[in-house]
Order: structure tokens, then C-alpha cells, then sequence
């Protein structure tokens, strides 16, 4: 697509006009993202998550990739806010759930666990923060290359610390999650924990997503000289995505130490950085469902390709590649074109260049089906 | 002061590697724009099609690294043909992406296709050869590395400063559209580029291979390193990335040897950090670069 930069501002444009819209008085004309039903949504997630646990999810391997998924899904939901509403390149979302893990079994020798992680995720925030702060002035690469050196010089502490990390990052024996009475044993005690962590996780950004929050954070990614003449305070903006999606990894590292009771630098590790962004470019980047299907692909496929399981690795990066080149550009591009053409209107991208992802895809070819039956 | 000598001696070698490393970046980023994340995997498959052309084709040590120059070069360009051309009109965030997804191929390929068993790779020189200066032990293979890249990197500024291709690749650097309207073939350009920059990284990785072992994480730090490296001599221009080099290998051999040892290879990150805390042009820049 040449010049990538015309229906990005094109978007910042559509973006703000229902604002104006509403404060000239138009009352009964609500903007869009007022009239979002996330609950109803985030309700029928959570029906959708039950159901298939009780017809599908038998055995403790396929209760155990659930979980993961769930845990995933915290960390991608991060990762959307960072990279998909903020458009900041990041590395740093394994860090930062590494950071979480080590703080929470850390400070869960000290204190009771509940605390250990509350402890745990607001040293996260303030960590987060101070990276963002510091590298308030770097953009693109230059943050993805900085948040990578995070990544790089956090597994040579986690490594070398012994007091803090264990003998070569290895930490095991992590106490199980306890709150009042209730201490999480089983695969399905975790279960419910983490269903909780991803509907709290949801009802975040779904709260984000209907605040002027994410629409001005859009503007600063797509369009940030007009954004800042718009008077968005565009670099505290992708600090404050910054600090929050890295407390959603905090949350998902944590979980995961309590849950499996061992960790090692490795565990989040660069492959499960790739891992992250394969989530997030394949579930599409144009709403918060996206990194959710990601997520589930990520974890779910591999199972259903145990043969291949030496070319796990290979696949995902050649299938990154491929969905970089077919799905935002080719396939949905195509669909949303036609669409926005029929109706007369310039081309929207969704997510940072562009990538609208599978939903964003199903999404468009259904509003077709819509708009060319009546 | 013998310490201090061998300290020096690999800080030197070691920022010779990693200007190798940084040229290589500096090529392609400045023929394309691209800043390319498989740049380390490049290097890993480097020194493995050496060691596998020694131990499984049983060619002479310098034919063996020649042969992976060659077949480096070749995957540098085929790598430009899968990645890098669908997705040249797409936003840089989009081809970064792009090449994340080739270094994850690359090193699982090499993972499949040759084990994660850490390997020896041979050299001319040996590998346990030293010579003494002032009382410290210096591996010929260092020196090598230092002579090698000093021809390398000579040779790179004349390809640079006094060829066609480098006043291309310069004019590309400078403005991309004023270029392609000039008739400078831009896609031909990315093609050679590619090409050799990988073969530039596939040489980083056999001077550095026999230094330790061969194992699938060869290149990541060091990538990592070269970033750094570029990153303080400003992103622009060879002079300042050799210098950042330099600087870089002096600081985590010099610091790292002396004060932070279990540390040493996170120095160059916060060296970095630090450049861009302070000064996110670099040291040396020339240009402003909005497109950073």
C-alpha cells in the first residue's frame, strides 16, 4: 500500500469526528464506543470458556494447555494495549512476566501469597514506568531495540542473582495461590483463578476501549503530529499503555509461577516474545478478541500437530511471515476496500500498519454479507 | 599490565567482530531501511554451514568458509525474495515483524537440521595458538579476526565511497523516492543488499565461532551487541558504527574483566540504554533521522 500514512490520518479524522458530533449537542447521536455491550460480550466469552471446558477439556494435559491459554491470554491483552492500541514496537511483555513470576516467588517466601503478588505487581508498575519514562524519546525501532536489551540484560540477572532468582534463574517449590480459605491445588482450582484473571483482564480493556483513552492513543499512533495538535499528550499516553500492559504480563507471569510451581529464565524466554507477537498479528490487532484467538491458536495448534512437533517453531515463524503478507493487505484488505468503496469512504486500517488479523477479517466479511443483502 | 594487555587485545577483537556485524546491519539498513532481526541467526547458520561443510563434506578449512559465505549470501537473497519484497510497500513495524518471523525459521531450521549439541568449528590458525605481548597471551585467532575485519571493513569503504554501488546505496540512504526517480533500480539494490549483508554476518559468525562453541545462540547477543554498537555511532555512517565498535568491545572486555564479571555481556545493553536515554541520535551522527 503506498503511502501508509493517508488512511492512517484518514482514521484519526473518522476517529474524532463522533466527539465533536456529540459535544455540538447531537444527544441522541452516541459515538460508537458508548454504545459498545463489552459485558454482554465478555459474558458470552465466558459461557463459550465454560462450555467447551465441559464438552471438550478432559485430561489433565489438555486442562493444563487450557490454563496456559488462559494465562497467555492475560500477557496478549497486555501486549494489545502496548503494541496493538499504542502502537509501541515491545520486547519487554516476557520480561515483564519473567519480572512477575521472580517478584511473586520472591516475595511469597516472606509474606502470604496474595500479598506476594499484589507486592509484586505494583514493583512491576514502577519498573514499567521507569523504563517508559526513560525511554520516553525513543519510537519505533529504536524502543523494540531498547525493550529487546531490557529482555536480554533481565535473563543475565535472573541468571546471575542468586539471592533473589536461585542458582542459574531456577527457582522451584513456588507456594500455590491462597486467598482467604481458598488454596488453588488442582488443575481446576487454577482454572477458575485464571478465568477470573482474563475476565478482569477484559473488563480492563474493554473499560480502556470505550475511554477517549484508546481513541486518542490510535491518534498518536497513527497520526502523531495531529494528535499533538489535537492536544493529545502523545508520549505520556504510550507510557501510561506502557505501564498497563506490562502489569497485565506481571499478573499472567505471576499466575504462572503460583501455578506451576517452578520457573526458569527460559520459560519466557525469545521465543515466547515471537510467540506473543505471532498472537497478536494472527488474532488481528483491530480489537481485544484478536490476541484471545491468537492466544488459543498458539497453545491449541501445536496439539493438533504432534508429528510435526520438531517443526513447531519453524511453523510459526514461516506462519508469521505468511499472515504478514496474505491476511492484512491481501484477503482483508480486498474485503475491507470493497466495502469502504461501496460506501464511499476512505479506507480504514485497523492496528498499527494495518493488520486487521482473522476477526478482523470474519468481522468485515460479515458486514459485507450485511450491507449487500439490503 | 598483562591483564590489562590481554583485556584490551580481545576488546579489540571483539569490537572488530562486532563493527563486522554492525557493516553488515549498516548495509542492509541503508540499501533498504530495513533494521533486520535475523541479522544474529544469519551469523548462528554461518558458522554451522562451515562446521558442516568441515566435518560432513571434508572441505579444506578455508574452502569450507568460503562455501558459507556463498550459501549465506544465497540465503540473504532468497530471504529478500520471501520476506522483504512482498512486504516492501508495508510499513517498517510490518517488515521488522517480517524478518522476526525469518529468524525464528532460520534457527529452527538449523536446530532440526544439525541438533542443539554445541559444536567445535576449526580454524587456520588454531585454536589454542597464542602470542605473547608484554607478558599477555594473545590467540592468533584474534589477531586474525582484527586483521580480517580491517580488510573487510576497508573494503567496504571503498564499496561504499568509491563505486557506483555505493554512491546507489547512499542515494537510497539519503532520499528512497528521489532516488527511484533518478533510476537507481530499487529492488535490485534490496536483492544485492540482502545478499550481502547476510554473507557479512555468515563471516561475523566463523571468526567468532572458534572463540567458543557453535550453538544456536551464536548470534543473538552479539546482534544484540551490534545494535548497540550501531546505535552509538549514530546508525549513519561506517566511520561512526567501527568506532562504536570499538568502544563497545573496550567497555564489556575492560569493565566486564575487571568489575562486573558475571555481568559483562549485559554491558554493551546498558551502554546502549544509556545512549538513548541520554542521546537518542547516537554519538556520531551526521543526519537527522526522523525515520528512526
Amino acid at each position: 500500500m503506498p503511502g501508509s500514512e493517508q488512511p492512517a490520518t484518514a482514521g484519526a479524522q473518522t476517529l474524532w469526528r463522533p466527539t465533536l458530533l456529540a459535544r455540538r449537542g447531537h444527544k441522541d447521536v452516541l459515538p460508537d464506543v458508548y454504545r459498545r455491550h463489552d459485558y454482554s460480550s465478555i459474558s458470552i466469552f465466558v459461557v463459550i470458556v465454560l462450555a467447551v471446558r465441559t464438552l471438550f477439556v478432559s485430561g489433565l494435559s489438555a486442562q493444563d494447555s487450557y490454563n496456559l491459554w488462559l494465562i497467555y491470554a492475560i500477557a496478549a491483552l497486555g501486549f494489545y494495549l502496548v503494541f496493538g492500541v499504542a502502537g509501541r514496537f515491545a520486547f519487554s511483555q516476557t520480561f515483564m512476566m519473567a519480572l512477575g513470576a521472580y517478584l511473586a516467588a520472591w516475595l511469597s517466601k516472606s509474606v502470604p501469597v496474595w500479598q506476594a503478588m499484589l507486592y509484586s505487581l505494583a514493583i512491576s508498575a514502577v519498573v514499567a514506568l521507569i523504563l517508559a519514562v526513560l525511554l520516553i524519546r525513543t519510537n519505533e525501532f529504536y524502543f523494540g531495540i531498547a525493550t529487546l536489551a531490557i529482555a536480554g540484560i533481565g535473563t543475565l540477572v535472573f541468571q546471575n542473582w542468586t539471592a533473589f532468582a536461585g542458582p542459574s534463574g531456577l527457582v522451584y517449590n513456588i507456594p500455590s495461590i491462597e486467598i482467604g480459605g481458598f488454596v488453588a491445588e488442582t488443575e481446576t482450582d487454577f482454572f477458575w483463578v485464571m478465568l477470573v484473571g482474563v475476565v478482569v483482564a477484559l473488563l480492563v480493556v474493554s473499560l480502556i476501549e470505550r475511554s477517549p483513552l484508546r481513541r486518542e492513543a490510535i491518534a498518536a499512533r497513527d497520526a502523531p503530529m495531529v494528535a499533538r495538535t489535537l492536544g493529545i499528550p502523545v508520549a505520556w499516553i504510550q507510557v501510561i499503555m506502557f505501564v498497563l500492559g506490562s502489569v497485565f504480563a506481571a499478573v499472567a507471569g505471576s499466575l504462572y509461577a503460583q501455578w506451576q510451581g517452578v520457573i526458569s529464565p527460559d520459560t519466557f524466554g525469545i521465543d515466547l516474545s515471537i510467540g506473543i507477537f505471532l498472537m497478536a498479528i494472527l488474532g488481528g490487532l483491530g480489537s481485544m478478541w484478536g490476541v484471545i484467538i491468537g492466544a488459543a491458536f498458539y497453545v491449541f495448534i501445536p496439539q493438533y500437530l504432534q508429528s510435526f512437533s520438531q517443526y513447531q517453531n519453524i511453523i510459526y515463524g514461516g506462519l508469521l511471515v505468511v499472515i504478514l503478507i496474505l491476511l492484512p493487505e491481501g484477503l482483508v484488505g480486498i474485503a475491507a476496500r470493497v466495502r469502504d468503496a461501496r460506501r464511499g469512504r476512505a479506507h480504514l486500517t485497523t492496528g498499527p500498519g494495518g493488520n486487521g488479523g482473522v476477526l478482523h477479517w470474519l468481522a468485515e466479511a460479515v458486514s459485507h454479507a450485511r450491507s449487500s443483502r439490503s | 599490565m598483562a591483564r590489562f594487555v590481554a583485556l584490551f587485545a580481545s576488546g579489540i577483537s571483539f569490537g572488530a567482530i562486532v563493527a563486522i556485524v554492525a557493516a553488515g546491519f549498516l548495509v542492509l539498513y541503508k540499501a533498504t531501511g530495513v533494521v533486520n532481526f535475523a541479522h544474529g541467526d544469519l551469523m548462528t547458520a554461518g558458522a554451522f554451514v562451515a562446521v558442516w561443510s568441515i566435518d560432513s563434506l571434508h572441505l579444506p578449512i578455508l574452502a569450507a568458509y568460503a562455501l558459507a559465505l556463498v550459501v549465506l549470501w544465497g540465503v540473504g537473497m532468497l530471504m529478500e525474495r520471501l520476506v522483504y519484497a512482498p512486504l516492501r510497500h508495508r510499513s517498517m513495524m510490518v517488515i521488522v515483524i517480517g524478518t522476526l518471523g525469518a529468524a525464528t525459521v532460520i534457527r529452527y531450521t538449523l536446530a532440526v537440521w544439525q541438533g542443539s549439541t554445541p559444536l567445535q568449528l576449526q580454524t587456520p590458525v588454531g585454536t589454542d595458538s597464542v602470542w605473547h605481548l608484554l607478558g599477555a597471551a594473545i590467540s592468533y585467532q584474534r589477531t586474525m579476526i582484527v586483521i580480517v575485519a580491517a580488510v573487510v571493513l576497508g573494503f567496504l569503504y571503498f564499496l561504499f565511497y568509491g563505486t557506483s554501488f555505493g554512491r546507489q546505496v547512499r542515494a537510497l540512504a539519503t532520499d528512497r523516492e528521489t532516488a527511484q526517480l533518478q533510476g537507481i533500480r530499487v529492488r535490485r539494490m534490496a536483492f544485492i543488499a540482502f545478499g550481502l549483508s547476510a554473507a557479512l554476518a555468515a563471516l561475523a559468525g566463523i571468526l567468532i565461532a572458534p572463540l567458543s562453541s557453535v550453538d544456536l545462540t551464536l548470534g543473538f547477543n552479539v546482534m544484540l551487541t551490534a545494535f548497540a554498537a550501531a546505535i552509538l555511532g549514530g546508525f549513519g555512517n561506517l566511520t561512526g558504527v567501527i568506532v562504536g565498535s570499538l568502544i563497545i568491545g573496550l567497555v564489556q572486555q575492560l569493565v566486564g574483566g575487571y568489575v562486573f564479571l558475571a555481568y559483562s555481556s549485559a554491558l554493551p545493553f546498558v551502554v546502549m540504554l544509556l545512549i538513548m536515554v541520554l542521546r537518542p541520535t547516537g554519538l556520531f551522527s551526521e543526519e537527522a533521522r526522523a525515520r528512526l
